[in-house]
Order: C-alpha cells, then structure tokens, then sequence
C-alpha cells in the first residue's frame, strides 16, 4: 500500500493509531500536504454550509438557547446558593423526554472546580479587552446535544484512554444532553451519566463499559 | 454596562460571522455553535462595558481563541479526526489569503471531473460518509475511493495554485 494510501485509511480511524504513528506519517511532505489540502477542503465546505446554512431563524433560536436556561438557571442557583455544583440533563427515551436535575450539594465546599460544572457561565470578571492567547489553559466543555449513549461513551472512553464497550443494545436509542467537563476524573463522569435513567457505566480496567 | 439588549443586537449581528470562523476552524457544528454561546454566556455575566467599535474585532478574536484552545487541548488523533490544520499559530489565523483559498476551493469543488470525485468529495467532507461506506454504497474496493479521493484532490490542488 502506498503513503497516501495509509493516511487515507489512518484517517477513517485516528484513534487506532498512536501519537508516533501520526507524526511519523505527517511528518512525510507528500502526506502532510494531502492532509493539508483534506482539511482546507473541509473548511471551505463548512464555510459554505454555514453560509447557507445559518438562517436569522437559527439565529433567534440561538438567543433563545443563551438566555432563557441561563436565566432561570441564574435564578435556581440563587435561590440555592450555597448550592455550587449542578448539571442538568435531559434523556429521551423512545420520544418520551425525561428531565433530570441534579443538584450535588456534597461538592459546595472545597471544590470550585465543580462550578464549571454548572450552565452559567463562572468563569470570573474579565475586562472584555482583546484577549490574548494563552497556551495552556484550561479544557472546554463538551457539550452532548442530543447525542446518542454510545457515541458520548465512545468519545468520552477515547480521552481516557479507555476502549468502548457497548454491551447496551439500545445504547444508541438513548440520546443525551450532557455537559462533559474534560478536567474530571472518569470516575465522576460515569457517576453524573448514572443518574440518567437507563443509563449504566462502569469502568472496568481499560474498558468504559455500557451495561445493559 | 452591557446590557441584554445590547448584547441580543451584537450577537444578531455578528453571529453570522462568529460561526462561520469557528466552524472554519473547527470543523464542527455543535462545538462551533457552543463556542459563540460561551462567548455570549460570559458577556451576559460580565458587568462591564463592550464598547461597540470594538464589538466585533473583540468577539472575532474571542472565537479564535477559544477554538484554538479547544485545538491545542486535543492530541494528535483527535486533531487529525477533525482535519484540523497542522500549523496552528501560522497558517490557522483565517487571513484574507486563507478566505481566497476556500472560495478557490469552493469553486473548485463544483467544477470536479468526473462527477464522481466531485460526489466522493460531498459525501465525505459535506455529509461525513467513511470511504468506507462511499466504497459499499458505489460497490467498488476502498482503494479505488482513494484513487478518487487523490485525483480529487489532486484538481484542488491546482485550483488553488491558481488563485
């Protein structure tokens, strides 16, 4: 099989291979230009998409997405405001939707990373000046919309360097809201996505497991 | 003060934009979207004042930033699963010869020969289909999606020279 032969087929499936495999294999002109030339390609049809794609309607359903929960999330978190950790999540199951809310009230003290945890925004007062990059700063938010269980386990396994078990048949029924912070441990993730119901992880050596 | 409504004029005026720099970099609807609503989310908390000849270069630089920290944080497979550029600080700044580049390249891509590179093309980077599947679903071995894929890519190439 030629170079570019194998980047094509590395590129069906990154995970598979190792940091070195890649640098090894991007590390050749012929094969990093493809690359290069692959991922314009895909810029300039996103770029088209989103100018099609991007209709004022979509736009108000945006603002309506950014306030209404961030209000009446504002206003929970008043109310309760010793309660610092919180995430809320929505499952549908066979278009039943099911909300869940769960308020971790063990995690106040101590623990102001948690806060992220929660849809507002805490990210401190900043002066909106033209902000400067920073190299090495702190992991954003995934957010699951509507995501089918196993393509939020198999991403979420790939980071921790888990493999994917899905013993679930109807792990790909189940869909998902879910705000995955990248700094927590897998143990907490698989505890949050336990609170779903019908959901059930475990982490079993180097597998993230789906049980039935 | 930034207030709401301010900030609903701002956001419908540069969302448009905000998007469509996020989505050049990132390659990803969902996080795309989320990286504008962070973006807002934070102004909406935050007291002090956007001054409006400065909204726009503000929040573009925000995007940037944001996307390029989301780039940075991810390893090696997960930036080359995305087709993500390789040269972050240099040629991933969308400047005006990288906006030439993707309308050369939108040109480009309609004007593929034999239609069926041009198809392998949509099917893969517009509609996310696997060569893999490509390859089942036209009944023909990988390798010759590859083939494709290169000849393709290869017309691309020549129309970005081009430009």
């Amino acid at each position: 099989m030629n170079k570019t032969d194998r980047l094509l087929q590395m590129l069906e499936q990154p995970q598979r291979y190792t940091a070195d495999e890649w640098q090894e294999i991007l590390a050749d002109d012929e094969c990093r230009e493809l690359y290069t030339l692959m991922s314009k390609t895909q810029s300039a049809i996103d770029a088209a998409r989103a100018d099609e794609d991007i209709t004022d309607e979509m736009i108000d359903a945006e603002w309506e997405r950014l306030t209404k929960p961030h209000y009446s999330l504002f206003t929970i978190h008043y109310s309760f405001y010793k309660i610092a950790a919180m995430f809320i999540g929505v499952l549908m199951l066979s278009g039943i939707a099911l909300a869940a809310i769960h308020i971790v009230g063990q995690r106040v003290e101590g623990e102001g990373n948690h806060v992220n945890r929660s849809m507002i925004q805490q990210e401190g007062i900043t002066t909106p000046s033209v902000p400067v990059i920073s190299p090495d700063t702190i992991p954003q938010p995934r957010i699951f919309e509507n995501v089918p269980l196993d393509e939020v386990v198999s991403e979420i396994a790939l980071y921790y360097n888990k493999e994917p078990d899905i013993q679930n048949g109807q792990a790909h029924e189940l869909r998902l809201y879910y705000k995955w912070n990248r700094k927590d441990d897998i143990g907490s993730i698989v505890e949050d996505l336990n609170h779903f119901d019908h959901v059930n992880l475990a982490v079993e050596g180097d597998r993230l497991t789906v049980k039935p | 003060m930034t207030d709401g409504r301010k900030l609903e004029k701002l956001f419908k005026l540069h969302y448009r934009q905000m998007y469509r720099l996020a989505t050049i970099l990132l390659h990803d609807d969902a996080e795309s979207k989320d990286v504008v609503h962070d973006i807002f989310a934070r102004l909406l908390d935050d007291r002090t004042d956007l001054r409006e000849d400065k909204a726009k270069s503000y929040l573009l630089t925000s995007v940037r930033n944001r996307c390029l920290n989301v780039i940075r944080n991810r390893q090696i497979q997960g930036r080359v699963e995305h087709l993500y550029l390789l040269e972050l600080d240099t040629t991933i700044t969308p400047t005006e010869q990288f906006e030439e580049e993707l309308k050369a390249l939108h040109k480009g891509i309609d004007q593929l020969e034999p239609p069926v590179c041009r198809d392998i093309i949509m099917k893969h980077f517009r509609d996310g289909i696997t060569f893999n599947e490509i390859a089942c679903h036209l009944g023909v071995s990988e390798t010759t999606v590859y083939k494709h894929l290169r000849r393709a890519l290869s017309q691309l190439r020549t129309y970005l020279k081009k430009q």
